[in-house]
């Protein structure tokens, strides 16, 4: 226990507070103008960096309360790719806009991931990229009809953006994967995905990397995430079941999904830093980040806020025992 | 009017609800230009001027008394049957005007729920999510007061939308199964999918059954219950399948099921067991190419037409037409070889035209013109055969 390092973070869009869900709706209504829009935004960055900072978490996330799925910004910024149809987002009563792929992708002239606020200097910054493998697999492709050559060429506007994210400042970067614990990747894909990821760690040039699956049992393929050349491994606990996380003995850090971004039932401060713990104990997990198993954005604002406090009551707890038992 | 026996025409859930009607329940200013907007509507979908000037009288009231709000809520719902019936539909409701939303308006009206605040369903679309923390229960039956004003005033067939107890259980904070099964430890994943169960049943017992058997009651003889969660978790088909059963089983009348937005072969086989279904109203337009064409190569969006014929499923089907979160207004041309591509596949007797799901996101300006197009494109597929 005393050699693991724990600590908490996001792990993807964080939910809109009411204000900001109602100055979107007569945004979209024309009821009120953009700049109407932005500072009920500004406001709600201002207040997630607030409530980071008080509960000492670092990296930090500006929430990404202007993206609307994962794919956009690029689809609406990427050469070869377009905005396609309304699709359900896996298993969720949430939809998101399937890229359409209508000719060779190249990356984009200007910065795709954009940030809401200035970076704080003290902490390092977390960036959200989708992974080039749930972009292949979520799109719809009309040009390359392979998806080992997608999961490439997808890698390539993702390394470009990865380095832009770097150049920033010190940064974490997270490929969000929600498609390869559902819809496993085939040996061809899994080699085209490790040089897809390792073009893209390579480009962030020292950032750390996250690989996080979620809204699937990652077990049967935590070998294969462990191979791939990040820093951390994330996999959503509720899915997975801990005997098999067990078993991988992962060489990576994981991104523990340990609070459940689904439900509105709260899990303890008490009770995560228990199953932390475990995993520390068991798993021989030594790099260890306390995320929701998705994106906060399922819930509404103040329960999303309230497990983003447990997750960091949770580190905290875990990291003075730590420092008890040195 | 009775409805045609091929390609008969209906709406499947809500469109948007008029900025007067919108204004008058928030308590703010009703402006000249709702004024104008209430007239031009009124002449174009048949409102006599007097039942016209009636609204703009109690429009433009400094105060408004409980009496007034139930008559403006009343005028809201004449507007949208009318709406309906002069866009041509054959089967019609009122576009839900009295419904704050399809998830919310039933929760509002059931025990055992707490609101928590709103949720992203997609980009700027969200909804007011609620957790079930008791036995679910039925305040009173939600939909008859609704359904005996649309009784007294539609010229067309009425077809009732009723949402769902899948639909209602899944878009729902499970809290009080999951704690039940839980016994203070973290749930399996069984345990969660018999929690699910235990909640969705629970909503068709107790909540939705009484609503139906209530408009069954008050006369109700179509009745289509949304259910667009249904594919959500393919694992959970059996609910979905169960908790529909529970809600009509043995009722008298025609009852339909909405679904859109999924894997729709993911259904199969279970599906097959839902045997007091008559119809599947369906989303296809959003999938498909915008190019008219009754080849199959021209209609890819309709694949589950083959599935259908693949597992002699003989049930009817209400096709979606239109593409609802589009401001693209379908041709009549592209609406009949829709239809004719799918009279092709079930005959045409077993079609139903439709959009791909309810309108509310659009304008009354592109719904009319989209539900012309339709009813138009339903006229010529008849036309045709």
């Amino acid at each position: 226990m005393t050699s693991t390092s724990v600590r908490a973070a996001l792990s993807g869009i964080h939910a809109r507070s009411e204000e900001l869900v109602a100055a979107t709706r007569d945004h979209d209504r024309r009821r009120i103008d953009d700049a109407a829009l932005d500072r009920v935004r500004s406001r709600d960055v201002k207040a997630l960096l607030a409530l980071q900072k008080k509960l000492a978490i670092d990296p930090v996330t500006d929430g990404e309360f202007a993206t609307q799925d994962i794919f956009r910004p690029f689809a609406e910024s990427v050469p070869g790719l377009e905005v396609g149809s309304l699709t359900r987002y896996f298993d969720n009563n949430t939809f998101y806009k399937r890229p359409v792929v209508n000719g060779a992708l190249a990356a984009s002239k200007r910065p795709v991931v954009t940030t809401l606020a200035p970076r704080p200097k003290a902490v390092a910054w977390k960036a959200f990229l989708p992974s080039p493998y749930a972009f292949a697999k979520m799109c719809d492709d009309r040009h390359y009809g392979s998806s080992v050559e997608l999961i490439a060429a997808f890698g390539e506007v993702l390394a470009k953006e990865a380095a832009r994210i770097h150049a920033a400042g010190p940064s974490w970067i997270q490929l969000t994967d929600p498609a390869v614990s559902v819809l496993p990747p085939d040996r061809e894909e899994w080699m085209a995905l490790r040089r897809a990821v390792s073009r893209i760690v390579e480009a962030a040039d020292g950032s750390t990397t996250v690989y996080h699956t979620q809204f699937g049992n990652a077990g049967p393929i935590l070998r294969d995430l462990d191979d791939l050349p990040v820093d951390y491994v994330g996999v959503d606990l509720y899915e997975t079941p801990l005997p098999e996380l067990r078993a991988a003995r992962l060489t990576r850090g994981l991104q523990a999904g340990i609070v459940d971004a689904r439900s509105s039932l709260l899990e303890t401060p008490d009770e995560i830093a228990e199953t932390a713990r475990n995993l520390a104990r068991e798993a021989g997990v030594r790099e260890l980040v306390l995320a929701p198993t998705c994106e906060l954005e399922f819930l509404p604002r103040a329960l999303a806020d309230r497990k983003l406090s447990n997750l960091a009551r949770a580190a905290a707890k875990v990291a003075r025992q730590k420092a008890v038992a040195a | 009017m009775t409805v045609p026996r091929q390609f008969a025409t209906q709406e499947i859930g809500s469109i948007a609800k008029p900025g007067w009607r919108v204004k008058y329940r928030q308590g703010k200013k009703i402006e000249d230009k709702d004024l104008s907007e209430a007239r031009k509507w009124g002449k174009k979908i048949g409102i006599p001027a007097a039942e016209q000037e009636t609204l703009g009288k109690l429009l433009r009231k400094r105060t408004r008394s409980a009496k007034d709000k139930k008559a403006v809520e009343d005028f809201s719902a004449l507007y949208g049957i009318r709406f309906l019936e002069a866009s041509g539909l054959d089967l019609v409701w009122d576009g839900e005007q009295r419904r704050a939303e399809m998830y919310q308006y039933p929760i509002e009206n059931a025990k055992g729920f707490k609101f928590l605040g709103h949720v992203r369903s997609w980009d700027n679309k969200y909804y007011l999510k609620a957790a079930c923390v008791a036995t679910p229960g039925l305040k009173k039956p939600y939909h008859t007061s609704e359904f005996d004003f649309i009784r007294t005033n539609a010229r067309r067939e009425i077809k009732v939308p009723v949402t769902g107890a899948f639909t209602l259980a899944d878009w729902s904070f499970n809290e009080f199964y999951e704690r039940k099964l839980a016994h203070g430890d973290r749930l399996s994943k069984q345990a969660r999918h018999d929690a699910k169960r235990e909640l969705a049943v629970a909503i068709a017992k107790n909540l939705v059954r009484p609503t139906v058997e209530a408009l069954v009651k008050a006369g109700a003889t179509r009745i289509q219950i949304d259910e667009p969660a249904a594919t959500t978790k393919y694992d959970e088909t059996d609910i979905f399948v169960e908790s529909f059963e529970e809600t009509v089983r043995g009722l008298p009348g025609y009852h339909s099921v909405h679904l859109c937005f999924s894997e729709y072969k993911r259904l199969f086989p279970q599906i097959l067991e839902m045997r007091s279904c008559k119809q599947y109203a369906m989303e296809f337009a959003n999938r498909d190419s915008r190019k008219p064409g009754t080849r199959r190569e021209d209609r890819p969006g309709y694949a589950f037409l083959e599935l259908m014929e693949e597992y002699n499923d003989d049930r009817a089907v209400g096709l979606g037409v239109l593409d609802v979160h589009s401001d693209f207004v379908e041709t009549p041309e592209l609406v009949r070889d829709r239809l004719l591509y799918a009279a092709d596949k079930l005959g045409a007797e077993r079609v139903f035209a439709n959009p791909d799901c309810g309108l509310r996101t659009r304008t009354w300006e592109t719904t009319f013109a989209k539900l012309a197009a339709l009813a138009e494109g339903a006229q010529r597929a008849r036309k045709s055969l």
